[in-house]
């Protein structure tokens, strides 16, 4: 029987494509607008978890208490146990990326090397040259990269691009970092300038210095020591569970820390944040999640009345048919039956083909973007004009479900008009049409 | 005559001729309240941001750089006439200098900004500032922003030590009293500000009559020594930031249009399908092809007319409650977006009839789109029903 | 009329009564002369320290070791021994200006500017304070205060102000044991009078007819729990230092 009806959807293309194509229009834009939203939002939130929050973050309290003064001797020491009980005891698809947030001056010599000019910098320390690691294309480096190269060789730098300008730098030019080591003594070492690098926000490409992580722990004297571990989860993985995740890991960290290394100090606690505890995205997730389900809401609605029309329609188109279905004895019922049936297939054919489609364009959208701006200005790396998108399940569901409800809906409406008619005007009606 | 067949058939839809009217009407509403409350939300930051800090542009001792603490000393001046001259509603001197805060005896890095307080041009809530009136060789009398105060777990009344450098570069330090803690709107000046009278913070360094910059409220030309920022420039990051919101806000309005106007092409659709024996009837009868579609296009357009009655009906009593009521943001206080407030949406006129006009445009395309096939119908097939497959 | 000619002759002379034992005691005490006589004792031409740096930032402490040579108040050169990564560090002190060298960058760095006001190796003496190493009858202007018995040594206590307004403190107090004219502490405040840091002098010995302090204490008093001990290992008077410790060519590998 279902056999049966699906063969029949098939074979006529006034049943099939017109409906289907509707339903798979419908679904796919719910899915591409779910995908936008979803890439708008979580853009926001990477784009803070690259560079500076993560996802998670692994600290030392006495260093996030006063992490305004970046003070180094409130680091984490013991970086290899650290990460060996951080890929033990936390969930298998985090990433755990080790940082260091410094302050320093930066002082540019001059031809006979004396100085010529000197300005304070901040600076993150990631890891950019093991071979694993991901950090070069979680911050979309090489994209934001205006001139020159990122650092590979020994104590290189990469520096935002109006930094340079003002300090008028050129690329290979060395300069020396001026700082506080990780127990208060002065620091000094020289580093060569290899890339100017565009931020997109004004206070980092003014002021931001992005070096190699092993490079930082010579420099500031930091062996196995960090100051932040960032972790990174997939991206289909939902910031909703990130508190979870972290009150688990903090519920360990606990047991952890009345054993802890050797080289830990004494007063040194370290905690798990999520990205929701800092930079207040917490709240603004709030916001953001109200304002997108209001969005969504809306458009699904729409979409439902759309599909619920198409539903109707694709019903009236087949009076005639109904008409000689119950000329043939058919009861009512039955006939709703299998129309609701064929509405179902028609709702499941089109929410899947939907789905590819609108799949297929939010995935474009999030691997490559769609560059609204300027096409011949580079992208910065915490603003710019390209667009991205975000494939998630949710999206999906969002999708399917209308699409599949208005389909049956629709044709379930429609076909209450057969109880309407008389089997002889359905009929009349199948003449005609 | 047109029009009145157009009407006729119109209202005869029933149902789903109402459906799409309601669809499209949702859509405007829709389209009109998310531009507006976009445009609520950048205005009111932008607004927060120019009341508090940047007024109508500054003009800035040469060399200051507000992101080069270290050299904010080296870079203020005495205020040249023709500033200090324009009347208070039009300028605000500002002079900015490193200070170092010690909550808890754990030392702070700050700026310290002293802003006169006869100026109404940036509204600030330094009342308490202003009418405090005791000497300050006891306490110094300052201010502080709510992000600042819980960052630092100070609170309205505390009292804690400030050191800074006079003009010379001797070290100087005194006990502040924080006498408020404002709700700053924007994070930029509150964000490791302390904020003094200027008349105390020339005082305190010996700095009698100089600024490290003047907000404006209109340009008043080149002036010699100083330098001048507009708003445009001291607003660069806010600024692009809104233009990226603008970016996604069309997607989003590109989206819902495509909906809209499939909701159109779909009814169309329909309605050739079902009325091919009276097109077949029309044109048998002499009626030209071009002036059928005239109709339907007609037809169409009117589901778009409606539609737009049905928003302004519905849409309406609508905006003006949501323009009373607001979108509450006040959790958003700590972020580092200028804005702490309740939002209420800005209705621009041009742009929503703008918006309508393209909405319209885009419905009666969708609506003649798939009835220009009817130019092609064979007159015979239709009278039969069976023009169109 | 009589009357109040006798009581404002007797209120003359009960004022003179009450206040002359002190303005004996201002004129008995010249402070300035005193405070010179200070700087006399602590001060010679030339000077070498081995020494030990002890900074205690409140949660570790960490010690320094070096040699330092000075030469009047305008020249002084250090070098720092140990630990192994302040090894080879040079600071030299000359007309007014500071450098500081680092075997790592092979760079001389001029500590100017804002540089200065920075915590010197992370202690709680800035780059500054060492500028401002004067002797302090020539920068200040000394006037007494009061004297007061510290376990049984009269101490003198003398208010000094800057003689120029550049001059990093203002104003300073300085105990002074007037019998051999040495410091037993001294405090700095900021201009408008708040303590910022507190130094004690201890350990006094008698090293080449001087009565010098082997260990001084600074504190920041605006931190908590911070201080750093400077320990005076070795202390030579007044020997010969060849001319090159002075120039910028030592400030190399």
């Amino acid at each position: 029987m279902i056999v049966f009806l699906f063969r029949g959807i098939f074979r006529d293309k006034s049943r099939f494509l017109f409906p289907i194509s509707i339903v798979t229009i419908g679904v796919a834009l719910v899915v591409a607008l779910v995908g936008f939203m979803e890439g708008v939002f979580m853009g926001m939130i990477d784009m803070t978890a690259n560079l500076d929050t993560g996802h998670l973050r692994l600290v030392n309290k006495p260093f996030y208490d006063e992490e305004h003064l970046r003070p180094l001797d409130r680091s984490l020491a013991a970086q290899k146990e650290t990460l060996k009980w951080l890929e033990h005891n936390t969930n298998s698809d985090i990433t755990w990326a080790p940082r260091i947030r410094w302050g320093a001056l930066l002082d540019v010599p001059d031809v006979n090397g004396n100085t010529k000019s000197q300005t304070p910098v901040v600076g993150m320390a990631l890891d950019f040259k093991s071979s694993d690691s991901f950090e070069i294309k979680r911050l979309h480096l090489v994209e934001s990269l205006l001139k020159g190269k990122l650092p590979l060789g020994k104590n290189e730098m990469v520096i935002g691009n109006q930094l340079a300008h003002s300090l008028k730098v050129s690329l290979g030019q060395s300069v020396t970092l001026l700082g506080q080591s990780f127990d208060g003594g002065l620091v000094a070492d020289n580093y060569t300038i290899v890339g100017f690098i565009k931020f997109g926000v004004t206070t980092m490409d003014k002021k931001m210095v992005l070096i190699d992580l092993i490079d930082a722990q010579n420099t500031f004297y930091m062996d196995d020591t960090v100051t932040d571990w960032l972790g990174y989860f997939p991206s289909s993985f939902n910031f909703t569970n990130y508190v979870d995740v972290k009150n688990k890991i903090n519920f360990n960290l606990n047991t952890w820390i009345k054993t802890p290394p050797k080289d830990w100090a004494k007063d040194d606690i370290p905690i798990t944040l999520s990205i929701l505890d800092q930079q207040n995205i917490g709240s603004m997730v709030k916001t953001f999640t109200l304002i997108k389900s209001f969005v969504v809401g809306i458009f699904t609605f729409l979409m439902m009345l759309v599909l619920w029309n198409a539903g109707v329609l694709s019903g009236i188109h087949r009076y005639g048919e109904m008409g000689l279905r119950l000329a043939f004895g058919e009861s009512h019922w039955k006939l709703i039956f299998t129309l609701g049936i064929e509405g179902l297939f028609i709702g499941i054919l089109g929410s899947i083909v939907g789905c590819i489609i609108g799949g297929t364009f939010t995935w474009y959208l999030q691997e490559i973007g769609l560059n609204m701006g300027d096409a011949f200005s580079k992208s910065g790396l915490m603003i710019n004009d390209v667009v991205r998108a975000r494939l998630t399940l949710d999206g999906f569901i969002q999708g399917i479900i209308p699409g599949i409800f208005s389909s049956v809906t629709g044709t379930l409406i429609a076909s209450l008009a057969i109880f309407k008619r008389s089997e002889a005007n359905l009929f009349r009606e199948l003449e005609a049409g | 005559m047109n029009w009145d067949i157009a009407k006729k058939n119109f209202f005869r839809q029933g149902l789903r001729a109402s459906l799409n009217v309601f669809v499209t009407a949702f859509s405007i509403i829709a389209l009109i309240f998310m531009l507006s409350l976009l445009n609520g939300f950048q205005a009111q930051a932008t607004r927060n941001v120019v009341n508090t800090d940047v007024g109508g542009g500054h003009y800035i001792a040469p060399g200051f750089d507000i992101l080069s603490p270290t050299e904010w000393e080296d870079h203020t001046v005495k205020i040249p006439k023709s500033l200090s001259q324009l009347d208070d509603k039009d300028k605000a001197e500002v002079l900015v200098q490193q200070g170092q805060l010690y909550p808890n005896r754990r030392l702070y890095p700050v700026q310290i900004r002293g802003i006169s307080m006869n100026q109404s041009l940036l509204k600030l809530p330094l009342d308490n500032l202003f009418n405090f009136q005791k000497p300050i060789e006891d306490l110094i009398p300052a201010v502080i922003g709510a992000k600042m105060a819980k960052k630092t777990h100070l609170n309205k009344g505390d009292i804690l030590t400030l050191k800074w450098r006079d003009k010379s570069g001797a070290v100087d330090a005194k006990d502040i009293l924080i006498i408020d803690v404002g709700d700053m709107l924007n994070p930029r000046v509150d964000d490791g500000v302390v904020w003094l009278r200027l008349d105390h913070l020339r005082f305190l360094t010996d700095r009698a009559e100089e600024v490290s910059w003047v907000a404006v409220r209109n340009y008043v030309g080149p002036i010699l020594g100083f330098e001048y920022q507009s708003v445009e420039l001291l607003m660069a990051d806010l600024l692009s930031l809104w233009r990226q919101d603008r970016i996604n806000s069309k997607i989003l309005w590109a989206i819902l249009m495509v909906l809209v106007c499939i909701s159109v092409f779909n009814t169309q659709i329909l309605n050739i399908f079902k009325r091919q024996k009276e097109i077949g009837t029309l044109m048998a009868l002499g009626m030209e092809p071009k002036r059928i579609v005239r109709i339907f296009t007609l037809e169409g357009g009117l589901a778009a007319f409606w539609a737009l009655f049905v928003a302004i009906l519905l849409g309406l009593p609508f905006f003006i409650w949501f323009h009373s009521v607001g979108f509450d943001v006040s959790h958003l206080s700590e972020s580092t977006l200028p804005i702490r407030e309740t939002i209420y949406p800005d209705y621009q006129p041009l742009e929503i009839i703008y918006s309508l006009v393209i909405v319209f445009v885009l419905i009666v395309t969708a609506a003649w789109l798939p009835v220009k096939k009817i130019t092609k119908m064979n007159p015979t097939m239709a009278l039969r029903g069976r023009a169109i497959k | 009329m009589d009357t109040i000619y006798i009581k404002k002759l007797l209120s003359l002379f009960f004022f003179i009564f009450t206040i002359s034992p002190l303005l004996n005691l201002a004129e008995a005490i010249d402070a300035q002369k005193l405070l010179k006589e200070v700087d006399d004792n602590l001060w010679s031409n030339t000077k070498f320290i081995s020494g030990r740096l002890i900074i205690d930032n409140g949660r570790k402490v960490r010690t320094l070791t070096q040699d330092s040579w000075m030469e009047g108040v305008e020249r002084s050169y250090s070098h720092y021994k140990s630990p192994a990564r302040e090894k080879g560090t040079k600071m030299l002190k000359l007309k007014g200006k500071l450098w500081i060298y680092t075997p790592r960058t092979n760079r001389k760095i001029l500590i100017a500017g804002h540089l200065l006001r920075q915590s010197m190796m992370g202690s709680d003496l800035s780059y500054e304070d060492m500028m401002e190493d004067h002797k302090l009858s020539q920068s200040y202007i000394a006037t007494f205060d009061r004297i007061q018995s510290i376990k049984e040594v009269k101490y003198t206590i003398l208010n000094l102000v800057a003689r120029d307004k550049k001059t990093t403190y203002q104003t300073r107090r300085v105990w002074i044991n007037p019998k051999d004219k040495t410091i037993l502490q001294e405090e700095r405040f900021a201009k408008t009078g708040k303590l910022l840091k507190k130094i004690l002098f201890k350990d006094y010995e008698s090293i080449d007819d001087r009565i010098f302090p082997r260990t001084m204490i600074f504190k920041d008093l605006l931190k908590k729990n911070t201080q750093t001990t400077y320990k005076f290992d070795v202390i030579k008077f007044d020997l010969d230092i060849p001319d090159h410790y002075f120039s910028i060519s030592i400030l190399r590998r």
